[in-house]
């Protein structure tokens, strides 16, 4: 048990970074985020201490993650809308805000991003910002390498369309 | 917003910016796994073990204490302890060799710190010197061992030494009259047992350098000399 409790301690320490960043991105709050990335690592550890043979625990985790952001909005009720300027009212505490020093490209990129459609989000970040090889995006979207690319195509080019237009709109 | 391609994922790769807080991050493994174990010099010992080891430790420490300790001291019954306990392991022809060293203990301590416990320190020193001195009228020096009887020379001459170091101190050091009549004692019988005897001249000559030195009171030095013939 305890060597259960260190190996999920050295996933925890690997992952919380970008599974929080993934959440963020999804409901732009921090407190929300925390809510629901506490509730994905609370869940991993429930399961990974019962079955500590899971393959893979980071997307085990983006997988627990993905299910509560979209459960969060479906109990909610609410559609996933982000404009640039509620970003920056429902930013982060000012001590993320001041450490990310977001200028207004990034806000703007953020809600654009929040806005896409959700295989398009998770493409971007999985491969952007968390840096994870077309393979390993590939079996986190259970897609051929080469359908992951089309869609990476197609999400970048959805995301520069929005910041381009200049405007957010409702995905 | 105007940006290329490769602008847009240079922005994307500055969201990576958004980290959470650390205190969060902390508090949060906590609230989910427990306290992490702390840091121990010993992690993968038990309390148990802990426990002896710590006692251990205390032990090696009472120990160095109780070494150090001089007669009056609180700890010092503990030493005398140990020493009785070492006596009863010394045979019986070592033992004014080892009653000598005891008394020669004695002498440092009152030489580290001639203020500190004096009388109770004399009067273990004398408690030694007298009990060497019984042993040592025991001895037959003509039919001993001559490395007992060269331990005891070399404790002898250990002792003037440091009855001259604690006598420069101001302490004065009395009571091994005992003692040099047991040595005295010893001597004669030598000198009257290689009288006795057909000498060369080279013992010849030892026998008369034992009178001599026996004369002036010197008489480890009289034994000293009595050993390099054997």
């Amino acid at each position: 048990m305890a060597n259960h409790r260190k190996e999920f301690g050295k996933i925890y320490d690997q992952c919380i970074n970008k599974i929080y960043r993934f959440i963020f991105l999804k409901v732009n709050s921090e407190e929300i985020a925390q809510d629901l990335c506490s509730e994905t690592f609370l869940r991993g550890w429930e399961s990974y201490k019962n079955n500590s043979k899971i393959d893979n625990p980071s997307a085990f985790l983006y997988r627990i993650a993905r299910n509560l952001v979209t459960d969060y909005y479906r109990e909610k009720g609410r559609t996933q809308f982000v404009s640039p300027e509620t970003v920056a009212i429902a930013d982060p505490s000012q001590e993320i805000e001041e450490k990310i020093a977001f200028n207004s490209d990034l806000d703007q990129i953020k809600a654009v991003l929040a806005n896409l459609k959700e295989e398009y989000q998770n493409v971007i970040i999985w491969r952007y910002l968390d840096d994870l090889p077309i393979p390993e995006v590939a079996k986190m979207m259970d897609k051929t390498e080469e359908a992951t690319r089309v869609t990476l195509h197609r999400a970048l080019k959805a995301l520069k369309n929005e910041l381009n237009q200049g405007e957010v709109k409702e995905v | 917003m105007k940006l290329t391609e490769k602008e847009l994922i240079g922005k994307l790769y500055e969201l990576r910016q958004i980290t959470p807080q650390n205190n969060w991050v902390n508090f949060t493994k906590t609230q989910i796994l427990g306290e992490e174990p702390k840091f121990t010099l010993f992690p993968y010992l038990k309390p148990a073990f802990a426990g002896f080891i710590a006692v251990f430790v205390l032990f090696i420490g009472l120990y160095g204490v109780v070494k150090n300790s001089i007669p009056g001291d609180l700890l010092y019954s503990l030493r005398r302890i140990a020493h009785e306990g070492q006596a009863v392991f010394v045979p019986e022809s070592e033992k004014t060799a080892f009653q000598l060293k005891l008394a020669n203990d004695r002498l440092e301590d009152l030489a580290k710190a001639p203020a500190k416990n004096l009388a109770p320190t004399i009067s273990e020193f004398k408690a030694n010197i007298s009990e060497a001195a019984k042993n040592l009228a025991k001895i037959d020096a003509t039919t001993s061992d001559p490395v007992v009887i060269k331990k005891i020379v070399e404790e002898t001459k250990k002792l003037e030494e440091n009855k001259q170091k604690v006598e420069s101190l101001g302490v004065v050091i009395d009571g091994t009259e005992q003692l040099d009549n047991a040595l005295k004692q010893i001597v004669d019988n030598l000198v009257l047992d290689l009288e006795g005897r057909t000498l060369n001249e080279n013992t010849q000559t030892i026998l008369a350098g034992m009178k001599e030195l026996a004369n002036e009171g010197k008489y480890s030095d009289a034994l000293e000399l009595y050993l390099t013939n054997q």
